[in-house]
């Protein structure tokens, strides 16, 4: 029998080839693929080290360049590195990027993948190098960047940190070791006037009290009184009228005449033919006004019976006098000069309430003066009077002697009062005298000083408008309104006026407001500002908000909160600064306040943690 | 007649032809590996000496204290000359050789198997700021393939530390 290879055999051994030669081709190819693979991974590594580099040097140049979360790729520049978004291709096969993003930390410090805060000082950059041929590969490496140099504390802290900045309705102050907050003084200035010019505002009895002119004032009360001269028409006697000559004697002579007047009697005054002489003659008769300011009437008739040229002069008076006697001097009626005879003359009406200001002994006088011609003799002449009589009414005043109140119907309500401060009034008191009471509930109660503020029962108890600004400040300011009520006392003869009152107060200005612009932090270089804390001190009705504003020039301020732009604030005592559009070597920050009502709002410490 | 035992003509034909066959793929074979040798001869003295002079200039840079020549921001030019640890470091091209000049005398970076060529540094960086050098250079295989030598050209920065 022939051997030879069986059919098992040869299944066998084609089975074999058919395992081993596959693994050995692979082997082969992988073996030289391989050595290409190898080629490109070291060029690669190469790109990586000089993205990292790059990278690097671009943070060094400014923290502010990686704080954007991206991808990015390295432009090389005339003398140094940048950073532009998205990846680039290298000599048509390498691709080039690095991603950076942040970094979360927890409480500890740790870095952390989700649960932490944002660490703003350090960031995650992923470096990949990848290409296509010969097969598809890359090479990656990650590194954490963090700020160049370790972080330093802008810390404010005391009145004197805070004293640099500036204050626009704010103040620092002591509270807390050095704090500042939404201004407390200013109010000393405010004060409120009350000065009685609208009478309808006011409670008061118009019988006894008038709002005139600006005054609060007890109402005049009227008594006419009145008197005149007597005998007045001559008819049976001249008496009282007394006959009295100035001048020079030019044979002046007077007499009641029965007949011939209207009607009957009438009072002759006469001079003598003459020359170069000048004379005058009058009757007088006096009255007496109990009142000043009477409205006096003077009426008469008056004739030339008698004319004889040549005359230089010659003219009829009416004088109304405080002295009896003597050269005739305050003239109320003048005939103007008299060239012949004339006969009786309609009533004369002369008003002199001008002359009658003041109460006393007025003299009436009725006469006539003569200046004769030097050379020439004139005259004789006659004159004569009737129905001559001087009448005055005027007013008793008296004053309501019941110590009548007045009050403002609206309490005053400033905004946001602290505590009264003063009390002044400007009174005209004439002898008389103010007093006055308060109220903080509208006027249903009203308050005295007496030893504390009391609830007045009796109708003496006020105060002088001294004693209440003595005591203000301890009326209660609680309810942030008061009336101050006046009594206006007077004996009936004295005319008490109240001018205006005047309440200090210690308030605020509605809506309250103001902000606080620090003195610049000069980080020494281009830094990169992290987080700002501060303490503050709120009620519900205050707000305390922050913003920040970086430079390199140190003269543009734009403040921001925390997403860059002016529209937000950093609210809560904490903030992470945006550092994209926050960086720069100089920074201020601006604390602004408001309080709607009388809380003040304060901030107490402020630190700025930032990397140089 | 005794029938004599022997190899009939076909079968020698049979043999020889399934002989020069075989003969024929082991010299193929050989020659093929012949040829990866060199190959990888070549490939491996580019890779290794520029794996080496790239990271060779990483630490140096690294360690330098100043850096002279490129002198200012953007220049570039052949030579690096710098300060490591108080001593002048240079680095130029000598013919096709990367010289390294220092206290330690002069020695060349790159091995035998390969030549280096168009060595440019670049400094790069900010200004007070710690310099980054772009070094580009082209290694060239001393060993000659059936393709030729193997050519790479290396691009990568270094900075200062």
């Amino acid at each position: 029998m022939q051997k030879g290879q069986s059919l098992i055999e040869l299944l066998i051994a084609i089975a074999l080839a058919a395992v081993i030669i596959p693994g050995i081709l692979s082997g082969l190819i992988a073996s030289r693929e391989g050595k290409a693979q190898e080629g490109q991974r070291l060029q690669a590594l190469t790109y990586l080290k000089e993205e990292e580099e790059a990278v690097r040097s671009v943070r060094e140049a400014g923290w502010s360049n990686i704080a954007s979360n991206n991808t990015y790729h390295p432009v090389q520049g005339a003398t140094s590195w940048s950073l532009a978004t998205g990846s680039e291709t290298i000599n048509s096969n390498f691709t080039r990027q690095v991603a950076i993003s942040s970094v979360q930390r927890d409480s500890s410090g740790n870095i952390v993948l989700s649960g932490g805060v944002i660490d703003p000082s350090t960031k995650l950059a992923v470096y990949t190098v990848s290409w296509t041929t010969p097969n598809p590969g890359s090479v990656t490496t990650t590194e954490y960047l963090q700020r160049y140099l370790g972080n330093t504390t802008l810390v404010h802290t005391t009145q004197a940190d805070f004293n640099g900045g500036t204050f626009n309705n704010t103040e620092s102050d002591t509270t807390g070791g050095g704090s500042v907050r939404l201004s407390n003084v200013g109010s000393s200035s405010y004060s409120f006037v009350d000065d009685y010019t609208s009478p309808v505002s006011y409670t008061y009895d118009s019988n006894k009290i008038e709002v005139l002119n600006g005054f609060a004032e007890l109402k005049p009360i009227n008594t006419p009184v009145s008197g005149a001269t007597t005998n007045p028409g001559f008819d049976t006697t001249a008496n009282p009228w007394v006959r009295v000559n100035y001048g020079d004697g030019v044979g002046q002579a007077g007499a009641r005449i029965a007949t011939g007047g209207i009607p009957g009697a009438w009072l002759r005054e006469v001079t003598n033919k003459n020359h170069n002489k000048a004379g005058g003659l009058y009757y007088r008769q006096p009255t007496t006004t109990t009142v000043p300011n009477v409205t006096g009437t003077l009426t008469f008739n008056w004739q030339v019976l008698v004319f004889n040229p040549t005359v230089t002069s010659l003219h009829l008076y009416a004088w109304l006098d405080t002295i009896a006697t003597g050269v005739p001097t305050t003239q109320v009626w003048d005939s103007g000069n008299i060239i012949s005879v004339m006969p009786w003359s309609g009533t004369v009406t002369v008003d002199v309430s001008p002359q009658m200001v003041t109460a006393g002994t007025y003299y009436l006088k009725i006469g006539a003066f003569v200046d004769y011609d030097t050379v020439l003799n004139g005259g004789p002449f006659t004159i004569g009077y009737d129905n001559a009589l001087l009448s005055w009414t005027g007013n008793i005043v008296s004053y309501d002697t019941t110590s009548p109140t007045i009050y403002p119907i609206a309490s005053f309500v400033p905004s946001n009062v602290f505590s009264w401060s003063s009390f002044t009034a400007t009174e005209i008191t004439n002898g008389g005298s103010i007093m006055y009471q308060l109220s903080d509930d509208n006027g249903v109660t009203w308050k005295y000083w007496s030893g504390g503020w009391q609830t007045a029962t009796l109708p003496t108890h006020y105060n002088s408008a001294a004693t209440v600004n003595q005591f203000i400040p301890a009326f209660s300011a609680a309810s942030g309104q008061i009336k101050v009520r006046a009594f206006l006392i007077s004996n009936g003869a004295q005319f008490v006026r109240l001018d205006k009152i005047q309440i200090g107060y210690n308030g605020s200005a509605f809506p309250n407001s103001g902000d606080f612009i620090s003195a610049t932090m000069d980080a020494g270089a281009n830094a990169g500002f992290n987080n700002i804390n501060w303490t503050e001190v709120n009620t519900a009705n205050t707000t305390t908000r922050l913003q920040i504003a970086t430079n390199s020039d140190n003269a543009t301020w734009s403040f921001v909160g925390p997403d860059g732009t002016s529209g937000t604030y950093f609210t809560g005592g904490y903030g992470a600064i945006n550092l994209v559009n926050v960086s720069g070597r100089y920074l201020r920050y601006k604390i602004y306040f408001t309080s709607t009502n009388t809380d003040i709002p304060y901030v107490t410490d402020l630190s700025v943690n930032y990397s140089p | 007649m005794k029938k004599q035992k022997g190899f009939t003509l076909v079968e020698m034909l049979i043999y020889m032809g399934l002989m020069a066959g075989f003969l024929l793929v082991l010299t193929d074979v050989l020659v093929a590996i012949l040829d990866v040798k060199a190959e990888s001869a070549a490939t491996s003295s580019v890779q290794t000496d520029g794996r080496f002079i790239t990271a060779r200039l990483a630490y140096d840079v690294a360690l330098a204290t100043s850096i002279s020549q490129p002198a200012t921001l953007g220049a570039s030019g052949g030579t690096l000359t710098m300060v490591v640890g108080g001593n002048t470091y240079t680095y130029s091209l000598n013919g096709t050789n990367l010289q390294l000049v220092n206290n330690l005398g002069t020695n060349n970076l790159n091995s035998s198997e390969s030549q280096v060529s168009g060595l440019t540094f670049q400094r790069l960086g900010n200004t007070g700021g710690k310099d980054t050098i772009k070094v580009t250079y082209t290694l060239t295989s001393a060993t000659t393939r059936v393709a030729g030598s193997e050519v790479r050209t290396f691009t990568t920065t270094v900075g200062r530390r």
